[in-house]
């Protein structure tokens, strides 16, 4: 049974949606072209059992069939939630410590999910937050109990196999003080699957001293629409870290996740790995509001754009408080004469003792770099390629030296396959 | 038939001609050192030898094995056994010094699943004495000059070339970084039998190394070639103006001007 509120905010957001108004950012994409229904897909019992397509498409956005190195397995098929599993070894070390759900049961189960629900993702910011406030179906909700550390992370993928449907996932993750968890969302489709859309809202609830990490994987198709909507509170002392990586091309992509840093010495660390390829239209950004004393930001985004691809970097750090400070880095190489490419780098201090700085750079390789690779013997376009991978950093800290390799693997497959 | 035959040498660079009628031969296992003021040509017949493409051959020609290096780019003239030592190698963000080296060595990039522990990379900086965590070092970023002409050495080394040419390994570095590139690169020298043409503005290194001939060159051209140890002594006596006299009239100018004569 869901509980009223429920319905009272779903209905609220049909209402707003009837007056909704295009994103600031990004080409408009017309909902109601998309489908909110999908066939229906059976539950399985194992990763083994998805169908080869699917679970050769779900490796590459990091999930694990053999879920080695992972507490936790979600599986969201179109609209259905197909598999849902904790490990053993963590069912046995914190059996109440942690608790991944769909977020249609888990309100159900907690009401009291009435206090988070669209609380630091306004559902009235833009027409894709009301969209999925209005209609969202599944996604993975995230609880973690005070003190309890998961040590590998919970792999959700999130799937798409359906012709013209939308996906409208919310995702919740609610770290309890002092508590550890890391969340990787990969997010792809099925190869025969050629235009949809994946409207999704996400809401991360970082409690004092507590360290949550977000890792989203993506890989779509050149018939993509893809809003994703995030909103985040870091309190006292906790810590939120942000991965977001996209590998292939998409018709248009629009996010701006941002972030509000309220507590004392909160800390947010943004990281963007994105390939521009094909004709993709990529509008990517991230938000710090630096709104606790000493708290700190940093965003880094790196992007490749090949192809015909064009590409608008975009950054906001804002300092509300005394001795706050953020740093922001956007850079963009360009690996073809029609890729284009933008970075909006933007600082807002609103005391004169928050310190904010940026950096920008987009431009092609430096010839300088290539032809000194070619002196060691490789040829233009290995070298292109080893400073293209090179530029991708992915050496990304704090992250487990199994995930690393692993999101290391995945880029350098993706490298390969675009030289 | 020589190694390296370079005749009548004449390059642009930005329009400009720097080399005059360059003419040298490097026969196989020779090691030849180039001195010269600066400016007067040695790193454009470097950069010109490995085929970087703003140094522009206008006159004369350059074969490498018999082969004219006019149609060979950089890959391929590497890949033919030239290795070049940079003066000032560029540095390169994420390309991890592990990776070039292994590269320069004809192998991939490392995968730490095929092969749990690097091994190739770490022998090459042991030889350089460069410490095993600088595979994992962005290569020449943070570098010093010292760390910058092993890690160039440890990458030379590597490929396994039949000609080396190293533009100033010597310059910037401490005495240790000196003698340990000096010894290395006459050790390479005598197992392979590769030639080497060696840039340098010093006698220092040629303690380590041992050398057959040397040439001195002024205003874009070799104006003599000799016993390296005389010419040594000569320049240290009375500097460069000890061969004023020999210059080409052409040249006597730019030399004067250069040496305030």
């Amino acid at each position: 049974m869901f509980p009223k509120w429920y319905a009272d905010k779903r209905g609220k957001a049909k209402e707003l949606l009837k007056e909704a108004k295009p994103a600031k950012y990004g080409p408009d994409v017309d909902l109601g072209a998309f489908n909110l229904q999908a066939p229906s897909h059976v539950k399985i019992n194992g990763l083994a059992d998805l169908e080869k397509d699917v679970r050769s498409a779900s490796k590459v956005v990091g999930t694990r069939d053999d879920e080695q190195y992972r507490s936790g397995t979600y599986f969201q098929y179109d609209n259905d939630v197909v598999y849902l599993k904790y490990s053993e070894q963590l069912k046995e070390h914190t059996p109440k410590g942690l608790i991944v759900l769909n977020t249609d049961d888990a309100v159900q189960t907690y009401p009291w999910l009435e206090k988070y629900w669209f609380k630091e993702l306004p559902m009235g910011l833009d027409k894709y937050t009301t969209y999925v406030a209005a209609n969202s179906v599944g996604g993975a909700f995230v609880w973690v109990q005070e003190d309890v550390r998961i040590e590998h992370p919970i792999q959700a993928c999130l799937f798409m196999g359906t012709n013209r449907m939308v996906q409208t996932p919310h995702n919740i993750i609610i770290a309890e003080p002092r508590s550890k968890v890391h969340l990787i969302t990969g997010c792809t489709v099925h190869p025969k699957c050629e235009t949809a859309a994946h409207v999704a809202a996400t809401e991360i609830y970082v409690k004092e001293g507590a360290e949550v990490t977000w890792s989203m994987i993506h890989s779509w198709g050149e018939g993509f629409h893809i809003r994703p909507r995030m909103g985040a509170v870091v309190e006292d002392g906790a810590t939120l870290m942000i991965n977001y990586i996209l590998l292939s091309p998409v018709k248009s992509i629009q996010m701006y996740p941002t972030v509000v840093l309220k507590g004392k010495g909160a800390r947010v660390n943004f990281r963007n790995l994105i390939f521009g390829r094909g004709k993709s239209n990529v509008d990517v950004g991230s938000g710090v509001i630096l709104s606790g004393e000493e708290s700190r930001g940093e965003i880094n985004s790196r992007a490749v754009i090949m192809d015909e691809a064009t590409i608008d970097m975009r950054g906001l750090l804002r300092g509300n408080k005394p001795n706050t400070k953020g740093h922001l880095e956007c850079r963009g190489l360009l690996l073809s004469d029609r890729a284009k490419a933008k970075a909006h780098p933007s600082l807002d201090a609103r005391t004169n003792e928050a310190d904010l700085t940026h950096e920008a750079a987009v431009g092609k390789i430096a010839e300088e770099e290539l032809f000194y690779l070619m002196t060691r013997g490789l040829s233009k376009d290995e070298a292109t390629s080893l400073i293209a991978r090179g530029f991708l950093d992915t050496d990304i800290p704090g992250l487990p030296p199994t995930l690393q390799a692993e999101i290391g693997r995945i880029v350098s497959m993706t490298t390969k396959e675009v030289m | 038939m020589a190694l390296l035959e370079i005749k009548d040498l004449h390059v642009k660079v930005d329009g400009k001609e720097i080399l005059r009628g360059v003419n040298l031969e490097i026969d196989k296992g020779e090691v030849h050192v180039l001195l010269g003021p600066n400016a007067s040509g040695k790193t454009t017949l470097a950069m010109t030898i490995i085929g970087m493409p703003a140094y522009k051959v206008s006159e004369g020609k350059m074969l490498f094995d018999g082969e004219d290096l006019a149609n060979l780019d950089p890959t391929q003239r590497a890949k033919k056994g030239i290795g070049f030592v940079f003066q000032f190698p560029p540095a390169i963000r994420g390309v991890k010094l592990r990776d070039i080296i292994r590269l320069c060595g004809g192998k991939d990039a490392w995968d730490p699943s095929k092969e749990p522990e690097e091994k190739f990379a770490i022998e090459m900086l042991e030889k350089v004495g460069l410490p095993s965590n600088f595979r994992e070092r962005d290569v020449n970023v943070g570098f010093s000059g010292g760390e910058k002409k092993r890690s160039e050495l440890a990458q030379i080394l590597a490929m396994k070339p039949r000609l080396m040419v190293l533009d100033e390994p010597d310059s910037g570095v401490d005495i240790d970084s000196l003698k340990l590139i000096g010894k290395r690169v006459d050790d390479f020298v005598k197992e392979t039998g590769s030639s080497l043409l060696l840039i340098t503005h010093y006698r220092h290194i040629l303690q380590y190394v041992e050398t057959g001939f040397a040439h001195v060159m002024c205003g874009g051209k070799i104006i003599v070639t000799g016993d390296p140890e005389d010419i040594l002594s000569r320049i240290e006596e009375e500097g460069y103006c000890a061969y004023v006299d020999v210059c080409p009239p052409e040249i006597k100018k730019d030399m004067e001007k250069f040496m305030h004569v």
